[in-house]
């Protein structure tokens, strides 16, 4: 990596009232310019920390890339104002590694990214500031796995937690959509350019993201994500937070790849469990039993660094049940989840009740696959 | 010399007047037919005149002219062979035109002289009706058909030499027939032989008793074709306007193969690999599809999500109107579709979502690609939704004594009664057909129902057109308990059963 006089540059930028230099910029363009190249030669994480960490030059020749100077092309003669300005066009803005912004955790990373890229208010930059949670987990996550991302999203984001995803199917899109639901401190960290949403289907939590959140990435604006950057975006979320929360993960999830990355970095790690016999659990006990910090709720998570939870606003909460509600709702946690499993057992006027009942108080949703589902409700003992 | 002799096209699921115009003149020997036939009307020639050969008759050497009209309405099949044969005749004065005065006629003819039964005798027999044609020659095969509509005397052809006998007076109209409303017979399978599946069973019946589109999601073999196909056995039957009407649809299809009417609710259940004009009509010439055949009856689309898209599109149309129109060069035609639709559908491609024996292996994306095909504007039509599963051993078992589908019928057809009642004002049979403003007017809730409404609004997504669909659910519940009032065990039903469409489909 240039050594760039650190704080010569800090105060620099300081004095010209900017977040990002151009050397930086330029350096964040070269990585995204090679990356077809680095796509060809990565064959491992490991390389590609390796290559991640290497200056322009050495990165150029190790890629194969030819020339420096010309692969940045016309890119290396401009201002780092009017880089701004045309990003300023995108709607975008971008901090490099030089600016009071830059968020510490990331300067930890030997392949720390020169610049990053963020699409959404600049004011929300501070949301970087505050506590900062990653939820990872499984793609074709249950709807059980869905519930507690989703749950857990929405419970930290309600106590002033920022939290970090990667907006992928399953885990990911649940706990932005909590996050969101609950006012919307997330920051979604994308494999591609900051214009770039993967997956194409999830354009409309992406944008709602880009409104209420932040989405950011080391690529420079239309860049299109490659095998190799995925794992690139999973160590920035790693390195970004003070706790990587892996809700559910099979024997070889990316997600436990994650949380090996936030342990080596010397983070929190927290696992939520799952039934022994499901394979989606697998990865998340396995987890726990290494030491992972079991992680339930909310609550697990705030206490881990002592923060107060939100005074219990919905009145609700505290609701009590009555002795149906509270029959077809264990029913319910105990895997008797379809209408007609619920009649048979408590009876036809009993079980269509309480089912209405409970799902308008929350404590249970509809799953896309047509099973009810119990939600954290009501689940947190007084502490 | 010059003839004319009215005959009937059909047009959708109605029948326009056709008048067929013989004109013989000296002259080189030809036999035109003019008036926009097509291929099988051109084709009328070769049968026209072999069966007047083949019957006695002589077939004119002389210039033979056939005009078909009106000249612009595209006519088509071979209803027209008897009518254009008996013009011929009349126009050679080889039969008595004053005795086929008064007379409309349609038919096909064989080569040898027969008369062959053709498709929409019914609607030619209503036509005339109207156009106050008392009297119709038809093939015999299609007397008992044409018979079901009131007022029109009718002549059944064997052969075309008959036609004489009709031109001198000497054979009698068939009168009326006396038909007695039979009951529908057994369909063979009983709601009775379904173990567990109650929850199932009572969406089977809120579905039958207020018409509501039902959508059902479990694994392969749960048991969701076997529910559906218990629903024909609890409907109510037809009333006598909706009889007539199916049969309608049936003769136009040619389909119609008994003596009396349509009793039965039609029960529908097409192939996923159809095509979307077998699906909702069309073709050359235009037929009414499976949505016409199923018009006040149930379409039953079975492994909804094996069923290309292009279909399924061309079903929002008659799902919002309640009929199809088909644009022809020759013209539109309108047919009836008003049907129930159930639908059976795993909760993923390899049908294991959900299930905790079998892991879904499903890829995400693949996942994804599916429940995004499955929301839009055909499942927003779905008001009840429900997970089916195999039932668990305790409850094969269980049951004391399951209900017989006679049992439910009562009840439905009591519940359906009582909204035929409450309706006849508004133009719509079942409560599933309301719209808001409907739904305002006759949905009275007691204070604990509107409570619960009031609670699942604000707890729930619910979205206008989800608040219509729970109230409509809450009547018909209320209907089978036969309450006018709507309390709040209605109302909790509807919120279960309603079809709620998880987020996670959505964005």
């Amino acid at each position: 990596m240039t050594e760039i006089d650190g704080e010569h540059a800090q105060q620099a930028l300081a004095s010209r009232n900017e977040d990002v230099c151009s050397e930086c910029l330029e350096r964040a363009e070269l990585v995204s310019a090679l990356s077809d190249h680095i796509a060809s030669v990565a064959r491992s994480n490991r390389k590609v920390s390796e290559l991640l960490a290497l200056d322009n030059e050495e990165l150029v020749a190790a890629v194969e890339g030819g020339d420096c100077d010309y692969v940045l092309g016309d890119r290396k003669r401009s201002e780092s104002s009017s880089l701004e300005k045309g990003l300023e066009r995108q709607g975008l803005f971008a901090i490099c590694l030089h600016s009071n912004a830059y968020p510490r955790g990331l300067a930890q990373l030997s392949d720390m990214p020169a610049a990053l890229y963020f699409r959404g208010c600049r004011g929300r930059l501070q949301m970087l500031d505050r506590l900062c949670i990653s939820i990872v987990g499984a793609r074709r996550a249950s709807p059980y796995g869905l519930e507690v991302a989703r749950a857990i999203g929405a419970g930290l984001a309600s106590a002033g937690v920022t939290v970090v995803s990667g907006m992928a199917f399953g885990v990911d899109a649940a706990a932005h959509r909590g996050a969101l639901e609950a006012g919307g401190s997330t920051v979604a960290v994308l494999a591609g350019g900051v214009d770039r949403p993967y997956p194409r289907s999830h354009l409309r939590l992406y944008e709602e993201i880009c409104e209420k959140g932040l989405a950011v990435s080391e690529l420079a604006p239309g860049t299109e994500p490659r095998r190799w950057s995925f794992p690139a975006r999973n160590r920035i979320m790693a390195a970004f937070s003070a706790m990587t929360v892996v809700v559910e993960a099979g024997k070889r999830s990316g997600s436990l790849i994650t949380a090996d990355l936030a342990t080596t970095l010397g983070r929190e790690v927290g696992a939520v469990p799952g039934p022994v016999n499901s394979h989606l659990a697998q990865g998340t006990n396995a987890l726990i039993a290494d030491g992972a910090k079991l992680i339930r709720d909310t609550e697990d998570v705030l206490d881990e660094f002592q923060i107060e939870r939100p005074p219990p606003g919905d009145p609700a909460d505290s609701e009590v049940l009555d002795d149906r509600q509270r029959r077809i709702l264990s029913l319910i946690e105990s895997g008797s989840n379809t209408l007609d499993q619920l009649v048979s057992d408590e009876g036809e006027g009993t079980a269509i009740a309480a089912v209405a009942e409970l799902e308008i108080k929350g404590f249970i949703r509809r799953g896309h696959d047509g099973r009810y589902i119990r939600t954290g409700k009501g689940l947190s003992p007084q502490r | 010399m010059l003839a004319s002799i009215r005959t009937y096209a059909l047009a959708g699921v109605e029948a326009r007047e056709v008048t067929v115009e013989v004109d013989i003149q000296l002259g080189l020997p030809a036999f035109n037919i003019v008036g926009l036939p097509d291929a099988a009307l051109r084709e009328s020639r070769e049968r026209v005149r072999s069966a007047l050969k083949n019957s006695g008759f002589e077939f004119p050497l002389k210039r033979i002219t056939v005009n078909l009209a009106p000249a612009d309405l595209h006519k088509a099949g071979p209803s027209f062979d008897l009518a254009v044969a008996c013009a011929i005749l009349v126009a050679s004065e080889q039969v008595n035109g004053e005795g086929l005065t008064g007379y409309a006629v349609c038919g096909e003819l064989a080569l040898d002289g027969g008369v062959r039964p053709v498709n929409g005798t019914l609607v030619f027999a209503a036509g005339a009706r109207e156009a106050a044609m008392e009297n119709l020659i038809v093939p015999l095969e299609n007397v008992e058909e044409a018979l079901l509509v009131d007022g029109v005397k009718l002549i059944g052809l064997k052969r075309l030499e008959q036609i004489k006998s009709v031109a001198d007076g000497s054979m009698n109209t068939i009168g009326r027939h006396r038909r007695r409303r039979q009951k529908p017979p057994p369909t063979g399978v009983d709601l009775a032989d379904v173990r567990g599946h109650a929850g199932a069973k009572r969406a089977l019946e809120l579905t039958a008793a207020g018409g509501h589109n039902l959508l059902m999601i479990g694994p392969p073999g749960s048991g969701k074709t076997m529910l559906a196909r218990r629903l024909p056995g609890i409907m109510p039957p037809l009333r006598h306007e909706e009889a007539v009407e199916a049969t309608r649809i049936h003769s136009v299809a040619g389909a119609l193969n008994g003596s009396s009417l349509i009793e039965r609710r039609p029960f529908r259940a097409p192939h996923h690999s159809i095509s979307p004009v077998a699906l909702v009509g069309g073709g050359n010439p235009v037929r009414p599809g499976e949505i016409s055949m199923a018009h006040n009856g149930v379409l039953f689309l079975d492994e909804l999500a094996e069923f290309s898209r292009m279909p399924l599109e061309a079903l929002r149309q008659p799902l919002e109107d309640g009929h199809i129109t088909v644009m022809r060069a020759s013209g539109s035609f309108t047919f009836p579709a008003r049907f129930t639709m159930v639908a059976a559908t795993n909760p993923c491609p390899c049908g294991f979502a959900g299930d905790r024996k079998a892991p879904c292996a499903c890829t995400p994306a693949a996942l994804n690609r599916y429940r995004l095909r499955m929301s839009g504007p055909l499942l927003d039509r779905i008001d009840i939704m429900l997970r089916i599963d195999r039932p668990r051993l305790e409850e094969l078992h269980g049951e004391s004594r399951p209900e017989v589908s006679g049992t439910v019928l009562e009840r439905v057809i009591e519940a359906r009664e009582r909204q035929v009642a409450r309706l006849s004002g508004d133009g719509i049979g079942c409560n599933a057909q309301m719209g808001s403003m409907l739904v305002r007017r006759h949905c009275r809730l007691s204070k604990g129902a509107e409570k619960l409404l009031v609670q699942a609004e604000g707890a729930l997504t619910l979205g206008g057109r989800g608040y219509v669909r729970i109230l409509r659910l809450a009547r018909t519940a209320a209907d089978l308990r036969s309450s006018e009032t709507i309390e709040v065990e209605d109302m909790a039903a509807a919120v279960t059963y309603r079809h709620a469409r998880s987020d996670e489909a959505a964005a």
